[in-house]
């Protein structure tokens, strides 16, 4: 039950705060944060009541939806889904604190829209009911087209298409795959089900598995996203107001992840073995190709909407590496690159409210000026870089290590992306605070809400590069569900009450 | 001076080169093929009855004849 109220408390915030904003934009504002700190609590709680983690599946909860033809409202936690939703309510709110004064036209709207994105992606990383599943992943798409379009840059329009076509079309082709994935067990085993759980054992024939395999890969990959199918990435991240490239960067991109994860491998298994000398070559491609383009880059928010490019090949070189290291530095990538990025964004975003420009050409000289935002944006462009003591250098270094027992020219490759990234990074810190500059006005540094959204990330990608442990044994419980203890779960219809599995015995304890 | 030339020169060329992302043409000339079209089929709709009529003609011909084609050739 635990889980309803995770994914109903946003979607409550996001219509009380559009509500209230007719009368108080701040109050609405209060709420919008106060309803992802709630969430923010009750994940962090969850997990600190973990402690050690026992094995498995950590909460589950179905209840009927539309039972003839096998739907259900089947929402289930293990160590990932819990990993990523203290992810997801983290960002989210600190893109609400992100856009405190940035958005001042229609604020209400825009909360609703920012809550229904996070509801989309905490129900993507809850659900374990195919059709639920996609349901969720379009709930994620049109308030962040919205976001895009109406909040967003000059070219915000172009940008929100591009998207929308972008993410939609991948989305077609995993609702064909999901249904083809549905008739094939219906025809193999008479039992019509979307259950995550009863489609992992369907029977079919190799060929089959593969086309299904590429139609849930090919939606993945777009949102990533992976060569060729990032170019939605740069102009998406580049137009949306801050807090929309914040949620796109940390949390959108993790979905694609998240369902290869959680979907293509166990789902797939030998199609997805077949298939990981290419998936790895286009994880390593974007490695290379991202790197190089963000060092192109003219403008702030695209550099930095290329590195993510970058960064999430080394997702997918891991992903398709199948071994717990490469796993465990995969996870760590997407929470780091979420925080390290998010907060690059965050920069870029606080940076054009005081100058007013997102041309690196146009900045320059700004420590002297701006001492204290320097230095964050220093920490985050070492974090970037993957500096040692930071969370990223965990993250790629596991990829590479779990990724050099898989295949080794590519791991070579994606070593050279260090250096790229290196490159890239350096740049950022040399064109906005280094050099000279003829700027003769003084600009105001980092204000107290701006060291209040800036200080836990700081703080977190610290602690991540110091003490990744607890993460690491979050997600080590999380392996069994993905791989060993597949099928574990036999849930009675049970609508209204939560489980607590645990290996030994299926305790029932109502615990909320 | 060898890492200059061989490395960094090609690197910093190819990137500057390449700044506005060549994979992205693709997907602006799929975007403007659709365009292209767009602008020629909008123009058939002129709003000239005759048009429309000698269109369903030529389309009525066009099935016959394939229909013809099959049965009897």
């Amino acid at each position: 039950m635990i889980l309803l109220y995770i994914i109903l408390i946003p979607v409550i915030g996001a219509l009380l705060s559009w509500l209230v904003s007719a009368r108080s934009v701040t109050l609405c504002r209060w709420i919008a944060l106060a309803s992802l700190l709630l969430d923010l609590v009750i994940v962090t709680g969850i997990w600190l009541d973990q402690g050690d983690g026992g094995k498995g599946w950590l909460y589950n909860w179905q209840a009927p939806w539309i039972p003839q033809f096998g739907i259900t409202l089947h929402l289930a936690m293990d160590g990932l889904s819990l990993v990523m939703l203290v992810l997801t309510f983290f960002l989210g709110a600190l893109s609400v604190l992100v856009s405190w004064n940035e958005i001042r036209w229609r604020a209400g709207f825009f909360h609703f829209n920012l809550l229904f994105v996070i509801t989309g992606i905490a129900g993507v990383f809850l659900t374990m009911d195919l059709f639920l599943f996609y349901f969720f992943w379009e709930v994620m798409l049109i308030p962040m087209y919205f976001l895009i379009g109406i909040w967003g840059h000059e070219r915000r329009e172009y940008a929100a298409y591009k998207f929308f076509i972008f993410t939609q079309a991948g989305g077609l082709l995993m609702l064909l795959a999901i249904l083809g994935l549905y008739f094939v067990h219906a025809a193999n085993t008479g039992v019509y089900t979307f259950n995550y759980f009863d489609l992992l054992h369907t029977p079919m024939a190799r060929s089959l598995s593969q086309w299904l395999m590429l139609g849930f890969l090919i939606a993945f990959v777009v949102k990533l996203p992976a060569v060729p199918f990032h170019t939605w990435l740069p102009d998406a991240h580049t137009e949306a107001p801050t807090a929309g490239s914040v949620i796109l960067a940390g949390l959108l991109l993790k979905t694609g992840a998240y369902g290869i994860l959680r979907f293509v491998l166990p789902l797939f298994p030998a199609a997805a073995q077949d298939f990981a000398p290419w998936a790895m070559l286009l994880g390593v491609a974007g490695i290379l190709y991202g790197g190089q383009l963000a060092y192109a880059q003219p403008d702030f928010k695209r550099l930095v909407a290329y590195t993510s490019v970058s960064h999430m090949g080394f997702v997918l070189l891991g992903a398709f590496a199948f071994n717990e290291v490469a796993y465990q530095g995969v996870v760590m990538q997407m929470i780091t690159h979420g925080i390290s990025t998010g907060a690059l964004f965050m920069l870029a975003g606080v940076l054009y409210e005081r100058i007013h420009t997102r041309e690196l050409s146009r900045m320059g000289g700004l420590w002297p000026v701006l001492p204290a935002m320097g230095t964050v944006t220093m920490i985050f462009v070492m974090a970037s870089l993957g500096l040692p003591g930071l969370g990223n250098f965990i993250a790629e270094f596991l990829i590479l290590v779990g990724s050099w027992q898989a295949n080794r020219p590519l791991t070579v490759l994606a070593a050279i992306g260090l250096v790229i990234a290196t490159i890239y990074s350096l740049r950022i810190m040399q064109k906005v605070f280094f050099g000279q500059t003829e700027r003769q006005f003084g600009l105001p540094d980092l204000n107290t809400r701006e060291w209040v959204m800036l200080a836990p990330l700081v703080l977190v990608i610290i602690w991540l590069g110091v003490y990744p442990k607890p993460v690491l044994k979050m997600l080590n419980t999380a392996r069994g569900t993905l791989n060993a203890a597949r099928g574990t779960l036999h849930v009675a219809e049970a609508p209204d009450n939560t489980k607590r599995m645990q290996p030994s015995a299926f305790s029932v304890e109502p615990n909320q | 001076m060898y890492t200059m030339r061989f490395f960094v020169q090609p690197y910093v060329q190819t990137a500057r080169m390449n700044r506005r992302d060549m994979i992205d043409r693709i997907y602006t000339a799929l975007a403007a093929i659709t365009q292209w079209f767009h602008d020629i089929l909008a123009r058939t709709q002129n709003g000239i009855l005759r048009y429309y009529v000698m269109g369903v003609v030529i389309g009525a011909v066009v099935i016959l004849s394939v229909l013809i084609w099959k049965v009897y050739v």
